[in-house]
């Protein structure tokens, strides 16, 4: 990342900053949509996300740190956007999956449906971790710097997501899943 | 297939597919907010603003003014003249940077677009101007480490600012967005004020004040100049 167009965007320079969201907003959108599972909600999440860095931006101390600081405002808009659409997705989780299909043998297809409706039970926040840790490849303690929380909570909602995931290929009774218990 | 490696394997296999770019729309639309949207002022820089507007900010523009033409036509209309006779053809008055539009009992949605457009480019050009001079006093703030040094450059602004906010105030805005306009005009002047009780706290030395005085009440001003800005697709006026 250009430490001096994040300077110049600081500044108040559009220019600058629409170079910047062009360098950054297929990761941030890939991010988005992979957390919220809905290209609708994901480029919810995304134009917030570009509009509240371009706020903030004044706020932002170290211009290295520009990528990781406007991944953690995208998840908090990917939170937003999950806590704005909670009301109808109960429903659509009994609805056919829309998500993309892949070239598969039927037993694939099947697991991935299963992993694909354990996916969605899981919380958002769950998700994010899961997400930049096994789609970013991030290491969990940048994961927890990143998303502003203790490197054990980073941990332990990594943990209830793969066991979610476990528990739908297993065919195991699925508990509901909640962060640090089971409900 | 349930075992740590193959789960990992699965899980990394599951959460890799799926769109790679992000939809041009949507990268163009937030770009178009941002170009009616303020940064918030931190006092390392501050006071905040906008480069030159870009095209899709233009293409924004023509929308909302057709709304507001097609929406305002009518209202625009002044109560208790009505159109007796039925229409009849209005002098078409061509875009100019002049603000002065002469004053029509009935303005035709092209009368009411013709004024708007000429409010815009003669807003937006002292307004782009003062932008432009502010991404420099801005940099003069980044290097400010003391707060007299950050008075100082408050100071400049401040005069910068009050030469933007007389020309605003000279300007003849039409009548769908007048009182606005005056709304607007009486915002720059707060937030002249409150940088002016900002400078005299940093000549004190009281930073952490300057702060929070910045902090409590800028948003608010920001917040409304904003909103009028977005409402008519206005460029940013510090």
């Amino acid at each position: 990342m250009d430490r001096d167009l994040v300077e110049r965007a600081r500044r108040g320079d559009r220019e600058a900053f629409t170079v910047l969201v062009h360098q950054v907003s297929d990761v941030l959108y890939a991010v988005a949509y992979r957390i919220l599972r809905d290209s609708g909600l994901a480029e919810d999440a995304l134009q917030n996300a570009l509009v509240l860095a371009w706020r903030r931006l004044p706020h932002l101390r170290d211009a290295d740190r520009f990528e990781a600081w406007v991944h953690r405002i995208l998840v908090h808009a990917c939170y937003d956007e999950s806590q704005r659409t909670r009301s109808w997705t109960a429903t659509v989780r009994a609805l056919p999956l829309d998500g993309p299909a892949i070239p598969d043998g039927s037993d694939a297809v099947a697991d991935r449906d299963e992993l694909e409706r354990a996916y969605r039970r899981l919380s958002v926040e769950q998700r994010a971790v899961f997400v930049l840790h096994h789609y970013l490849g991030l290491p969990l303690v940048e994961v927890a710097e990143l998303l502003g929380i203790p490197a054990g909570t980073a941990r332990s909602r990594l943990h209830y997501a793969i066991a979610g995931l476990r528990d739908a290929l297993t065919g195991e009774p699925e508990p509901i899943v909640q962060e640090g218990r089971l409900a | 297939m349930t075992d740590d490696r193959s789960l990992e394997r699965a899980a990394r296999s599951f959460i890799e597919p799926g769109p790679t770019r992000a939809p041009e729309a949507a990268v163009a639309a937030a770009l178009v907010a941002v170009q009616t949207t303020r940064q918030e002022r931190d006092l390392r820089v501050p006071w905040r603003t906008s480069a030159m507007p870009i095209p899709a900010r233009l293409a924004a523009a023509a929308i909302a003014l057709a709304i507001v033409v097609v929406g305002g036509a009518v209202l625009l209309r002044p109560t208790g003249q009505p159109n007796v006779g039925g229409p009849s053809p209005s002098p078409v008055i061509a875009p100019s940077p002049s603000p002065a539009i002469a004053p029509s009992p009935v303005p035709s949605p092209t009368d009411a677009l013709a004024a708007l457009q000429a409010y815009r480019v003669a807003r937006d050009a002292i307004c782009v101007s003062a932008s432009q001079q502010l991404l420099t006093l801005n940099a003069a703030g980044d290097a400010a480490s003391t707060p007299a040094e950050h008075a100082d450059v408050i100071a400049r602004i401040i005069v910068l600012g009050t030469t933007e906010t007389n020309q605003l105030a000279a300007l003849d805005p039409p009548q769908a967005v007048a009182e606005e306009h005056a709304a607007d005009v009486v915002h720059h002047r707060d937030s002249l004020a409150l940088l002016g009780q900002i400078e005299d706290l940093l000549r004190q030395g009281k930073a952490a004040e300057a702060d929070a005085v910045d902090r409590a009440l800028g948003t608010a001003i920001s917040s409304q100049e904003e909103a009028f800005q977005q409402r008519y697709s206005l460029a940013d006026c510090p």
